[in-house]
């Protein structure tokens, strides 16, 4: 095992499967760490100069770059072991969920049963699942946030231990780090901010939930997703983990909680994994459910707009070749402009800068513009 | 290996000739059992050497048995599905054909209702 906490609903890999997870790390860093930055030389020694030649002018946007880009060979071959790489973890992954699968269902029925922590589980089996849940398979994820929609471990499983897998370990032991970043966003504006009910909306396996009930122990602490797989598996997670947290299933677009119940409503990556429909009602009722002085908080992908062409095509990778179809989209909008529109009055509404830490460019060609977090911020 | 594994969505295509995302697939996951194995043997030297439980030499001269030989072929099979496997896609496609494409699927989450 490498540096994820190995608490009761991890997997168990045996030794082969364990060294083939090591690999497909290995592998991952490598790229991360030379091959991806690689991709800014080739740009700007080699692509650039040819567009220029070509068109009289340099490559405007991602568009242009795209353009001249994908016949590249290096990108070619970058791009598919990307691609090749990021359905090695899956593979990894549930090659151990095959034979440890009905372990993690005991564990997770004795969990359910007696709640050693003291959280819940509410579920409405008659929750319909929003088309972009089910339209492909996010970050190619064999069954997605849904699986075969039944209360298997196994594909919560396979997330919990895949994305620690997928971010190399970027995140911390309980692949929790977004939601201490975003706090910390937080706290440096309302440093006084303590919060006594929270709302984390979009949670799956509710790695960003159990944070928010450690940072702030006196607060009810309430996960939200659509998905009935994913919140038995979180239910579980946080029970073993020992924090009491409420895990209700219910769609963030149109929730049943009474309005003005919230003093934190939060979302790590939820928005850009939506759709141009979802996201306004998402907005709208994360306004309803807060209580005056209260706070929305939603942390994403960066947005292209402050990128160099070159920045903005490379982090669209993961658009057309990882499932994320929707960012293809919402990195491109106004947030603020789809806030408003939702209902928020405008001074209600910033999008503080939180650069992205650990961004590597070779010879730095854009180390002026840094990648940063979205940071969608409403005060109610 | 029964899990379903390919992801639904746009199965992009990264060379001008297909075989090549297929070799590329391959030389990784044989990069990758070498790896395991190496792991593995690693693991067994050492252990080996801790103990004292055998010397070199003996590698050389141990007979297997049947059902040793039975179950290094299961493996060997299991290991040869594993490199291959990038060609069952082409059988799913087959069977399960229909997926849509990324324009389609940005249109449809970016419509307005």
């Amino acid at each position: 095992m490498d540096g994820q906490l190995n608490h009761v609903m991890v997997p168990k890999a045996k030794q082969d499967e364990a060294a083939r997870q090591a690999f497909v790390g290995a592998l991952r860093k490598h790229m991360q760490g030379s091959l991806t930055p690689g991709n800014q030389a080739v740009y700007h020694e080699r692509i650039k100069p040819a567009f220029v030649e070509a068109h009289g002018r340099e490559p405007a946007n991602r568009q242009d770059v795209a353009s001249v880009m994908k016949a590249d060979p290096y990108y070619q071959f970058w791009s598919a072991l990307q691609r090749v790489s990021q359905q090695a973890i899956w593979d990894s992954v549930t090659d151990v969920i095959e034979h440890d699968g009905d372990r993690l269902n005991a564990e997770a029925d004795m969990l359910a049963t007696k709640k050693p922590a003291g959280g819940s589980l509410s579920l409405n089996p008659n929750l319909a699942m929003p088309s972009y849940v089910t339209a492909a398979d996010i970050h190619l994820m064999p069954g997605s946030y849904v699986g075969d929609g039944n209360a298997e471990m196994r594909q919560g499983s396979l997330y919990d231990r895949g994305l620690y897998l997928y971010i190399g370990g970027q995140c911390g032991p309980e692949n929790d780090g977004l939601s201490y970043m975003l706090n910390g966003a937080i706290k440096a504006r309302f440093p006084d901010f303590a919060p006594k009910r929270i709302l984390d909306v979009g949670c799956t396996i509710g790695n960003s939930t159990t944070p928010w009930k450690k940072l702030y122990p006196d607060a009810e602490v309430i996960g939200i997703d659509v998905s009935e797989t994913m919140l038995r598996y979180a239910h579980a997670r946080a029970e073993g983990l020992g924090v009491p947290v409420n895990f209700v299933q219910t769609n963030a677009e149109f929730t049943e909680f009474e309005a003005g119940s919230f003093d934190l409503v939060a979302s790590c990556l939820l928005l850009h994994e939506t759709s141009a429909s979802a996201l306004p009602r998402i907005l709208a009722e994360c306004r309803r459910l807060l209580r005056p002085g209260g706070l929305m908080a939603h942390l994403d992908v960066p947005q292209v707009l402050g990128l160099s062409p070159i920045q903005a095509f490379l982090t669209s990778w993961e658009e057309e070749n990882n499932n994320e179809n929707f960012a293809h989209l919402i990195r491109e909008m106004d947030l603020p402009a789809v806030a408003r529109e939702a209902g928020w009055p405008a001074e209600a509404i910033s999008q503080p800068n939180i650069p992205m830490a650990g961004a590597v460019d070779v010879r730095n060609y854009d180390a002026s513009r840094q990648l940063a977090w979205t940071f969608l911020l409403g005060t109610a | 290996m029964n899990s379903h594994r390919t992801p639904k969505g746009i199965k992009p295509r990264y060379f001008a000739d297909p075989a090549t995302d297929k070799l590329l697939q391959m030389v990784i996951t044989l990069a990758g059992e070498l790896s395991v194995t190496r792991d593995r043997l690693d693991l067994v030297e050492r252990l080996a050497t801790k103990t004292g439980a055998f010397d070199r030499a003996a590698i050389e001269t141990l007979k297997l048995t049947e059902a040793d030989q039975a179950e290094r072929e299961a493996a060997r099979a299991d290991f040869v599905a594993r490199v291959l496997r990038v060609l069952d896609q082409d059988l799913e496609e087959i069977t399960n054909p229909g997926a849509r494409g990324f324009e389609e699927l940005v249109e449809e989450l970016g419509r307005k209702d």
